[in-house]
């Protein structure tokens, strides 16, 4: 019996997911969660073999989730459900050991026989995604560019976004310029939302 | 079929812009008028004068220096007409009398190489280079030697205002004058260095002038390039898209109105319909994202660096091997559908090995060539 943890934030999809996977015989879910920063508590209490998480979710994003579940319960083996709209996220989710990464209108039957597959030790990603990923190129973000939009992203003046991140106002000027530069944005909102688009923030 | 539904898809097109849509506030021309009697001498398509310019680039900066550089020069020139006339110590009379002809057709002469630079024919341009040779030759008459030079302004004016088949004769002819001229006023002449001279100044206000159309020509014939290019991209588009995500949504909509017709009295056949519209959405939706990512063209360096990107993320260890010269910016859909297919099946190795993906040229192609350990796999 594979015993699986679900994590995403719409309860109708969660709903939906659960009823599905309910229809299969090997399968149990162990959790239902509707929160990130919830997910390795409840992933250490109930010691799942799979978790399927979504990688938008309140207090902790799937992804920092899935890392830190790896880092604390290595056997428990996450598998991410995305849209294909940001496809930089595949290789995060690579970086934070995502065995699986799967669309979300994905044939019904892709997400058991996924969940299978990566309980069997498979790496199961969605040929579609991979495919948007190399069209997309990875992120031409230093670290510090990110961190910096991500900052800019909540609207928080430059000298705002300088003492948060411990750098003096020019440099955040610098990387709000590069990063405007890189992604080939005409200001600040342009490069925040293409590169919130393309999974690179 | 519902009528009209495969159109659903259609992109809105605009018609292409009138090849010669005048700018706000200019008179349309005349399409009954000869061709070559509105053509500058120099204006390689009369259409392109009359070209509403739209949109700011580098070369904006360029341009309107260059349409300044000749009415700079031709305001320099009152400067050193001046300058001759107290050389030639010809006295305040001279001077003044310089100044009142200057004034007279000085500034038709700047309107006519302004209009030029615009690739426009100044209006009244005849009537202009009838009334400036008069006051440039009553200058010859009133002052003299040192007002020959200015004989320049009027070589402009006709190259400028008459039609090509005329203008460079008339120029010519103008130029030639200068020597009977030199003989007859200059008291010391000499001939060919006041045609030279002449010349000189003719071509300082000319060639700025001819400059600035030329960019001005350039440039609209670059929007419209553009224009076609976008109007383009957007009919094929409208065509794939209508042959495939638009038949496809079409067997889909007749497939679930016959479902829904049999509800009620087959409903197991209504279920294989229903059944083969899923399986028929899905199919149309990987095409239409086909399709979309067949229109966001990265560079294939671009795919492989990011492919070796997502190896090593995801501990695959993958070494690039890349030609000398530069790959090509764009190549044949077989490879890059190659290049994912190879990432996808390498992201699913178990275990992970190391991998060296190489690409060499072969008959100007890139070809692409995965080993593991030397051997190709």
């Amino acid at each position: 019996m594979i015993t699986v943890l679900i994590a995403e934030d719409m309860h109708m999809i969660r709903g939906a997911l659960v009823a599905l996977l309910a229809l299969e015989d090997d399968m149990r879910v162990v959790a239902e969660l509707e929160r990130g920063d919830e997910i390795v508590a409840a992933a250490l209490r109930e010691r799942p073999d799979v978790a399927v998480v979504d990688i938008d979710l309140p207090g902790l994003d799937g992804l920092s989730a899935a890392e830190q579940l790896h880092e604390q319960l290595p056997e428990c083996r996450t598998m991410v459900l995305t849209g294909l709209s940001q496809p930089g996220n595949l290789l995060r989710a690579l970086k934070a050991h995502v065995r699986g990464f799967i669309v979300k209108d994905a044939p019904a039957q892709t997400l058991a026989d996924g969940i299978r597959r990566v309980h069997a030790g498979e790496r199961v990603i969605d040929p579609d995604l991979v495919a948007a990923a190399l069209e997309t190129g990875s992120s031409p973000l230093t670290r510090r560019e990110a961190d910096v939009l991500r900052a800019a992203e909540s609207g928080l003046a430059t000298e705002r976004i300088a003492a948060t991140l411990a750098l003096s106002p020019a440099t955040v000027r610098n990387y709000l310029s590069n990063a405007i530069s890189k992604v080939g944005a005409n200001n600040r909102i342009d490069a925040i939302r293409i590169s919130r688009n393309a999974g690179w923030l | 079929m519902p009528a009209g539904s495969d159109t659903a898809l259609r992109i809105s097109l605009r018609p292409p812009p009138a090849p010669c849509a005048p700018a706000p506030g200019l008179p349309r021309p005349d399409p009954a008028a000869p061709v070559s009697r509105r053509r500058l001498a120099w204006a390689v398509h009369p259409a392109a004068g009359r070209r509403p310019l739209i949109g700011s680039t580098y070369s904006d900066r360029t341009i309107r220096l260059l349409t300044a550089a000749p009415l700079a020069v031709l305001a320099g020139g009152v400067a050193v007409q001046l300058l001759m006339t107290s050389v030639y110590n010809s006295g305040v009379r001279n001077m003044l009398l310089t100044l009142l002809l200057l004034a007279c057709y000085l500034p038709m002469v700047g309107y006519q190489t302004w209009s030029a630079a615009h690739l426009r024919r100044p209006r009244a341009g005849r009537s202009m280079l009838a009334a400036t040779a008069v006051v440039i030759t009553s200058g010859l008459v009133l002052i003299g030697n040192e007002w020959q030079l200015t004989v320049a302004h009027l070589i402009v004016s006709a190259l400028i205002v008459l039609p090509r088949r005329w203008a460079i004769p008339a120029g010519c002819l103008v130029l030639a004058a200068v020597a009977p001229i030199d003989l007859l006023v200059n008291p010391a002449p000499n001939p060919l260095w006041a045609m030279l001279v002449v010349g000189q100044r003719a071509g300082a206000v000319l060639v700025p002038t001819w400059f600035a159309g030329t960019m001005r020509q350039l440039r609209a014939t670059r929007e419209t390039l553009a224009e076609q290019a976008v109007l383009g991209e957007r009919i094929r588009i409208d065509r794939e898209l209508t042959g495939t995500v638009g038949d496809s949504l079409n067997t889909i909509a007749e497939r679930a109105a016959a479902a829904a017709a049999l509800a009620r009295t087959d409903p197991e056949q209504a279920r294989q319909d229903l059944m083969a519209v899923v399986d028929g959405s899905r199919r149309a939706l990987a095409e239409a994202r086909r399709l979309i990512r067949s229109y966001q063209r990265v560079p294939l360096r671009t795919e492989l660096d990011t492919a070796v990107t997502l190896l090593s993320a995801a501990g695959v260890s993958a070494q690039l091997v890349l030609p000398d010269r530069d790959l090509p910016q764009h190549t044949d859909p077989e490879l890059r559908e190659m290049l994912r297919a190879t990432v996808d099946r390498l992201l699913r190795e178990q275990p992970p090995c190391s991998y060296v993906i190489a690409v060499e040229m072969s008959s100007g192609s890139p070809r692409l060539t995965v080993s593991r350990d030397g051997v190709a796999c």
